[in-house]
């Protein structure tokens, strides 16, 4: 296939390395350096895409990232992207693209017939049509989203790695044209630490779309390398700055190797996505062109001015033989002048009536002809523009008069001037304020956020030529350098000039009237080309009373979907401030809201996917673990043996095994994971006091308690077992889950209430490895590996003893969560391994098992200890859980007290703690199950409590349950109903909730 | 019995690539101490049981060979010593009567060294490491990923040491060698 569009000479590409790509199926050749868009136009493709509501015909109009409408769906498989811009796509070898939203084929598509009955489709078409019945959305939804969709996701898991930075710098540089790079320059030189962001390939901005910008090029190329030699300087291409947020954090997008396509990158990330602390900022992002909106304004082969330019100089690429240039403002005459030079046949079509003499002159010279105060009022061809007519426009530009004359062209050219891109300066909270004199927003400095110092310089600050860009530049590099505390000497920076002509007296024209009044007649205005909104769904917005800009945004759609109004906002403003006879001031902007342009999702979590996604913390006996088998359950982040099976077991085989062996013999249980608080001062036990709601002060040294602790609310919200290890020393332990939470809650107190307490509490959870050994045998066991004398009358229950184990220095704690004589044996967690592997050597004689968290859950549940998070959940009291026992009734106060005489804390019928029993002592019941008042013959049904842990025991010979039950402990002995999912009943008896050894002998033995 | 082995939760494992060096160094006893560090026998302490200058700057460490010492906070401080913990610990408390804690265990230290530790770091800690801001002699309790740690300054060529919790060990390390290949 023949580049036709291609000119013989010029441009930035590199005709010596042509590169094969495919479009829609067909294989075409561009060359390196080429977009994707340019590419395609070289090659003569104009029609690139469907509308997304009417599925018009559309091409790209932009050569940036501003572009509306040539989304396409980039690769295939697991490496597909929908609504990629080809005007951003970089083209390398191998390239699969196709056209979006159309079916069968772009050439064909049948959702097309949108536009016959698009009459019928206006703006707020869905939200009418689509409200009742409200059931019915959800089937609504499906289809209005296949028939409005774009792109198509991949289904497949992201084959890409991506890579995620915090970076920090006294000036970021947001913008590498003309204006950014001086101010890099300045700044750099005044000794700050810089970074440039440019999300192009190439820096240079504007310059690289005109037509002596080899010369450019060279100005461009001295001036970061030498920005490049400096180490305190980062330069940063293809990196697009995405959000401006809080305290001048700026986040970037970093597009590392799509260039190379997909799985080209070797090692190296796909993307990065920087995480940017800025001391001072200077936005420098360019500014953007507007359409000038007439009828039948988005044929394929209609472009924004400076896009032709840009594919004319920057890619050698001619999009039309003859261009029909159709301006308001004088930049365009630049593009009309570059155009012929290229060798086309070019119009110029001017809304306005007092053109320089010197613009006159300068077409004349170049046999271009000029229509002054004319318009565009029709576009003849469907899938390409073929030809305009245009006519006179009326003194005041309302309407058009006299003779139409047709143009023959395949490119219009247009420019409505020029928006200055304010996005971040907004972002950054700061206000704009309109500018008459461009007819386009600016940055108002006076009113920018203060904790957000920036300064904008160049075309986003309203100043069109690169001579004043660059001046600008070097005044805000400067300034912002010295506002970050950098003021060496002031460097001086070239300038530059190249062949342009900037905006010039801009005749704003926002919308150009047709022979119809606008809505009437087939020809649509199209202001929003990415989400097909005309001039006449702004009008019917405001016929039907939605004239906020923020209201006309959501009910017309504009400036929504992937490129946010880049080239329309301002546009539909306009024609919004024309109807209601306002300025355009008046009638506002609306928020420009970060990502700036689309980004990843996948660089956004960057390398913390997978298994970094969240830590995996294990103890220092995790491997004997999983040398031993063990099923692992995630307990907080944590991994747990969850069972350990054997040969042939399956989980209810292996816990039910464990389980009896606990009691039997003698069980080993890893208990590392639970928190571990080391608390002193001479203030510890007022600590105690206040956060546990029963007695500290009479605890003896060596001693250890359980504790209960309670929120403000009166709720459970932690427990555990603290031991006093010193006059004023604690060891306090929590929850596996807890852990954080109280540590943070003890230090809270601490640092807000009671600042002049001496107490310190540092979290130790990790000193220590912890190994439970509970059941009869324990002490046998023990005996054999300590010196600390473990007699029942020696070493009694809830006390701690120091000593070795196994050699190593240990506290062992007489504690159990079993009911069975337990000892809790703690060694440094270097000598964890080395304490479970003499354990399980030494336990062979006493048949020792080790067992899971599941075993463990078993075993508390026979003996009605709670868990907390499972058997409480934020709402129980200690008197719900029937555990008045441990709330102190002579302490004045401890978190949570007041809590317990409120008018609901002490309501009755609240759901209290109680043992369930099932009539058939086979039935396991699922954890979460109803308890009904009253059986009906379907849900829902009253509900008076439900099942919190549910097991089969084997110690109790069958089935047990905890629940919360209304007025549990008042109901001990009746028989409740619960109602499973698929509609079986299970009679219980309610009990109390010690199933095994109720006298509590064996954990004292 | 064989004499017990002192684990390390990375098993002294390491990372050596062009422009980086990651390693965890043995077994370092470790102890938190806390306490007014203005009072005369905090002071006192510091000088006859560590032979340490108790006026250390905010995150800053000092050390003299056998032991070194990391500011935390206005009251905390942090000892990394060659001497047997629990003599120290006991002599701190009976001198002062605040606290100290054995912590030898509850973390462990990376050694990290190359042009490419600042830029390996960054990628999962928001603290700013130039020279400017963090240079040989300091010290930082931020975040690397989702892991706590104290960060180091031991020279700016740079060699870093980096603290971290047991059990967040293995997902830094992890952590590291994904990132050293992006940086």
């Amino acid at each position: 296939m023949s580049q036709s569009q291609r000119l013989s000479q010029g441009g930035m590409i590199d005709r010596s390395k042509p590169i094969s790509f495919a479009f829609d199926g067909r294989q075409y050749t561009g060359y390196q350096g080429d977009t994707l868009a340019s590419a395609l136009l070289a090659n003569g493709v104009r029609l690139m895409g469907r509308s997304f509501k009417y599925h018009r015909p559309r091409g790209a109009i932009a050569a940036g990232s501003e572009e509306p409408n040539a989304l396409v769906q980039l690769e295939t498989g697991a490496y597909t992207e929908p609504n990629t811009r080809a005007t951003c796509i970089e083209l390398y070898d191998g390239l699969v693209a196709k056209s979006q939203n159309r079916w069968p084929s772009l050439e064909f598509d049948i959702g097309a017939v949108n536009s016959l009955v698009a009459r019928f489709l206006p703006a707020g078409f869905y939200y009418k049509t689509f409200m009742w019945p409200a059931s019915m959305w959800m089937t609504y939804e499906k289809f209005i989203r296949k028939a409005a969709g774009l792109g198509v996701s991949p289904v497949e898991d992201d084959p890409d790695v991506y890579h995620g930075t915090y970076a920090h710098c006294d000036v970021l540089v947001i913008g590498g044209g003309p204006a950014g790079i001086s101010a890099a320059t300045a700044a750099a030189g005044s000794g700050a630490r810089v970074m440039l962001l440019d999300e192009g390939s190439e820096y240079g901005g504007a310059l690289l779309g005109t037509s002596d910008n080899a010369a450019a090029k060279s100005y461009i190329d001295s001036a970061l390398g030498a920005l490049g030699q400096s180490e305190n300087v980062r330069l940063l291409s293809r990196t697009t700055a995405t959000g401006y947020y809080d305290y001048n954090y700026i986040t970037a997008l970093e597009k590392v190797t799509d260039h190379l396509g997909p799985g080209n990158g070797g090692d190296a990330p796909r993307q990065r996505f920087w995480k940017i602390r800025a001391k001072q900022v200077v936005i420098a992002a360019g500014s953007i062109e507007r359409p000038l909106i007439f009828a039948d304004n988005d044929r394929p082969g209609m472009m924004l001015a400076n896009a032709v330019g840009v594919y004319i100089n920057r890619y050698g690429v001619l999009p039309g033989n003859d261009v029909v240039v159709f301006t308001n403002n004088d930049s365009a005459y630049q593009v009309a002048l570059d155009a012929s030079a290229a060798g086309a046949t070019v119009t110029v079509v001017d809304t306005r009536r007092n053109v320089s003499a010197d613009l006159k002159s300068k077409l004349e010279q170049n046999n271009i002809r000029l229509f002054e105060g004319h318009a565009i009022s029709s576009v003849q061809g469907g899938k390409g523009v073929e030809s305009v007519r245009i006519m006179e426009l009326s003194a005041d530009g309302e309407s058009l008069q006299g003779q139409a004359w047709e143009i023959v062209c395949t490119c219009v050219a247009t420019s409505g001037g020029w928006t200055p891109s304010c996005h971040m300066f907004s972002q950054s909270g700061g206000k704009l304020k309109y500018e008459e004199s461009i007819a386009g927003f600016i940055p108002d400095s006076s009113r920018a956020k203060n904790s957000c110092p920036n300064v904008s310089a160049g075309s986003c600050n309203g100043v069109f030529t690169t001579q004043e860009c660059i001046a600008q530049g070097v005044e805000a590099g400067i300034s912002a350098a010295g506002a970050a505390g950098r003021s060496g000497s002031v460097p001086s920076v070239d300038t530059f000039a190249v062949n342009e002509i900037p905006q010039g007296a801009i005749a704003p024209l926002w919308l150009v009237p047709t022979v119809h009044p606008v809505g009437e007649g087939k020809a649509k205005h199209f202001h929003d080309f990415q989400n097909d909104v005309t001039a006449a769904d702004i009008h019917l917005a405001a016929r039907e009373g939605f004239v906020s800009v923020e209201h006309l945004k959501r009910y017309t759609t504009t400036g929504m979907a992937t490129d946010q109004g880049k080239t329309s906002n301002l546009n539909a403003l306009a024609i919004m401030a024309n109807i209601q006879g306002v300025s355009i001031p008046e009638v506002g902007t609306t928020t420009f809201r970060p990502p700036y342009t689309p980004l990843t999702l996948g660089a956004v979590g960057g390398q913390e996917s997978r298994e970094l996604f969240i830590q995996e913390r294990k103890t220092p006996m995790h491997e004997h673990h999983v040398a031993s088998g063990a099923v692992f359950e995630d307990v907080g982040d944590w991994k747990r043996p969850w069972y350990l099976p054997k040969e042939g077991e399956d989980m209810h085989a292996a816990v039910q095994r464990e389980t009896l062996a606990v009691r039997e013999s003698v069980g080993m249980l890893d208990a590392s994971t639970l928190g571990k608080i080391d608390i002193q001062g001479k203030d510890a036990v007022k600590l105690l006091e206040m956060v546990y709601t029963n007695n500290w002060q009479k605890l003896a040294i060596g001693s250890c308690r359980y504790g209960l602790m309670l929120n403000e609310h009166g709720m459970i919200f932690d427990d555990g077992v603290t031991t006093r290890l010193g006059e004023n020393h604690y060891h306090m332990t929590t929850t596996t889950g807890g852990a954080a939470r109280v540590m943070n809650w003890l230090e809270e107190w601490l640092q807000t209430e009671w600042p002049e307490w001496e107490v310190y509490c540092t979290s130790v959870t990790e000193q220590w490895a912890v190994l439970a050994i509970n059941g009869p045998k324990a002490r046998d066991l023990l005996r054999d590996l300590t010196d600390i004398d473990v007699s029942k009358d020696a070493f009694p229950f809830m006390t701690m003893r120091e000593g070795t184990v196994a050699d190593v220095p240990a506290r062992v704690y007489r504690i159990s969560f079993t009911g069975e004589l337990s000892y809790e044996i703690n060694v440094p967690a270097r000598y964890g391994k080395h304490l479970i592997e003499a354990l399980t050597e030494a336990g062979k004689k006493y048949d020792l098992v080790p067992y899971g968290t599941e075993t463990m859950h078993v075993l508390r549940a026979e003996k009605g200890f709670i868990i907390v998070g499972q058997d409480t959940d934020g709402t129980v009291t200690p008197h719900d859980m029937d555990m008045d026992w441990i709330v102190s009734k002579t302490k004045e106060e401890y978190l949570g007290n007041r809590a317990q005489a409120r008018v609901d804390t002490r309501r009755e019928k609240r759901p209290q703690l109680i043992g369930l029993l099932t009539e058939d002592p086979t039935v396991v019941l699922p954890e979460g199950a109803h308890i009904v008042a009253e059986v009906l013959d379907k849900p829902p049904m009253p509900t008076i409590g439900h099942v919190t842990s549910s097991y089969m025991s084997p110690n109790a010979g069958r089935s047990i349950a905890l629940a919360l039950l209304q007025d549990g402990i008042n109901r001990k002995g009746e028989t409740v109903s619960l109602s499973m999912m698929d509609g079986t009943v299970h009679k219980a008896k309610v009990t109390d909730t010690v199933f095994v050894d109720k006298e509590g002998v064996r954990v004292r033995g | 019995m064989d004499s017990p082995v002192i684990a390390t939760p990375l098993s002294a494992v390491k990372i050596d690539t062009d422009g980086f060096t990651a390693l965890e160094l043995g077994h370092i006893s470790k102890i938190n101490l806390r306490g007014d560090f203005d009072s005369p026998a905090v002071v006192g302490a510091l000088t006859t049981l560590l032979g340490m200058q108790t006026d250390l700057a905010p995150n800053t460490f000092v050390s003299n060979g056998a032991a070194t010492l990391f500011w935390l906070g206005p009251d905390e401080r942090l000892v990394y010593t060659d001497r047997d913990p629990d003599a120290i610990i006991s002599q701190w408390r009976n001198h002062t009567g605040t606290g100290a804690v054995d912590v030898s265990d509850y973390s462990t230290v990376l050694r990290l060294s190359g042009q490419k530790v600042r830029d390996v770091i960054a990628s999962g800690a928001p603290f700013d490491m130039h020279p400017d801001n963090f240079s040989a002699g300091q010290c930082v309790q931020t975040r690397f990923g989702n892991a706590s740690i104290l960060l180091s300054n031991h020279a700016d060529t740079p060699v870093f040491q980096l603290q971290v919790r047991w059990s967040f060990a293995e997902y830094v390390f992890n952590y590291i060698e994904r990132v050293v290949k992006y940086v």
